[in-house]
């Protein structure tokens, strides 16, 4: 029999986008989540800075399905006709209708880096609106096993507030049991992915709310200019203190 | 986004500042230089492929192989029934001959491809075995059997987190 208090609602709480990405180190969560927003700004590509600093106005290259391409754009260059090309190495890529947040460095796409802090100090202003939040290795601060702690519980309570902030939010644990039970709750995308070192593709399983589970795979490396997957995530130093105290 | 919205001169003044706001916070950092490795192709995003459609589960699948469809439409049209009809021994030669023959002649007003009476002769009777004895019905039932104590059990190992 199991306990009450592990059931789940069948219904999530809030119809907000809260996509919750599961993979063990180095199985492409970071490439899935900044997949999310790389494809938005892909599909609402409005100019692209060149790397010798010089913007062009761009618009999306659409496959036969008319899905943009990552990667390509149609590019306007005055006094000549627009055509369909590879995005130059060494561009960033601006969709002015797409906001991105993130606790780590995205590169060749416009985005504003927001840790943690600075998430707290926007939450009662209009910045954190109408957009992507991507946040990697999200147990720094919505561990499980610290629950009880403000900062949980403040940004659990940004989690729930996504919808009227139409934003799409997306957290990434290495484990399912360090979620913090908020957002395991409130989640509206499930994904676990796995990582294949000799094919470099990405198998994701997608479980949007009832709908069966869906199994895709993807090449990662399309999305390994935007990220880099070395970077390191800084451990609040108050908690470090406090963890140290205890120590001593 | 936000300018597609109704909004008072008031949350324009907001949602400008907050624009300018997150234009100044904004990074626009050159995309890193990294050695892709070569693939046949061009490879697709994942908005891409999860727009086509994902790989179909085992029952999917098994439908798939238990209930074919075929490019044709007056094929599919027909056939689909048929499958999962009620198809009785006794009259099943007549109904494949019957069928076959309709389908001959009203191929080149449904369809634009070039007629091939074998293909036709061998879809329809392949739809009529399917659908011999209920067949086709029975099998249907009882992978929707399977599917539901699937669903079931995932929905335990769901709630077990």
């Amino acid at each position: 029999m199991i306990p009450d208090l592990l059931e789940v609602p069948q219904q999530p709480f809030t119809s907000a986008q809260i996509s919750l990405i599961i993979a063990d180190q180095g199985n492409g969560k970071s490439t899935v989540a900044t997949a999310r927003a790389v494809d938005d700004t892909f599909a609402k590509l409005t100019s692209i800075i060149l790397p010798n600093g010089y913007e062009v106005e761009a618009s999306p290259a659409l496959n036969e399905r008319g899905k943009s391409i990552v990667g390509y754009a149609t590019i306007y260059f005055p006094h000549k006709e627009p055509f369909v090309a590879p995005v130059p190495e060494g561009s960033c890529c601006i969709a002015e209708k797409v906001r991105v947040f993130s606790n780590y460095t995205l590169y060749g796409i416009r985005h504003a880096k927001c840790s943690l802090a600075d998430i707290l100090e926007h939450l009662n202003d209009d910045l954190l609106l109408d957009g992507w939040v991507l946040i990697d290795e999200a147990y720094i601060g919505a561990d499980a096993r610290n629950s009880m702690n403000l900062l949980n519980q403040i940004i659990t309570q940004f989690g729930f507030q996504i919808r009227k902030r139409r934003l799409h939010l997306v957290v990434c644990y290495p484990l399912n049991k360090m979620a913090d039970l908020r957002f395991r709750l409130a989640r509206t995308e499930y994904i676990t992915c796995t990582y294949n070192e000799k094919t470099h593709e990405i198998t994701c399983e997608i479980k949007k709310g009832k709908d069966r589970k869906k199994t895709i795979t993807f090449f990662a490396p399309t999305y390994w200019p935007y990220f880099n997957t070395e970077e390191r995530f800084a451990i609040p130093e108050s908690r470090i203190a406090k963890g140290l105290q205890q120590a001593y | 986004m936000a300018d597609d919205l109704d909004l008072t001169p008031e949350e324009q003044k907001k949602a400008q500042e907050a624009e300018a706001m997150f234009d100044k916070m904004a990074e626009q950092l050159p995309a890193r230089k990294v050695k892709v490795p070569e693939m046949a192709g061009r490879n697709k995003s994942l908005s891409e492929v999860e727009d086509d459609e994902g790989s179909p589960s085992d029952l999917q699948a098994t439908l798939k192989r238990l209930f074919p469809s075929f490019p044709e439409n007056i094929l599919n049209r027909i056939c689909k029934s048929i499958m999962v009809g009620r198809v009785l021994h006794d009259t099943m030669l007549d109904r494949v001959h019957l069928t076959v023959d309709d389908i001959v002649m009203n191929w080149d007003e449904l369809e634009d491809g070039q007629l091939h009476f074998m293909y036709i002769l061998n879809v329809v009777t392949t739809a009529f075995e399917i659908g011999l004895n209920s067949k086709g019905r029975e099998d249907a039932i009882q992978l929707h059997g399977v599917a539901h104590e699937t669903e079931e059990l995932e929905k335990l190992a769901d709630r077990v987190g």
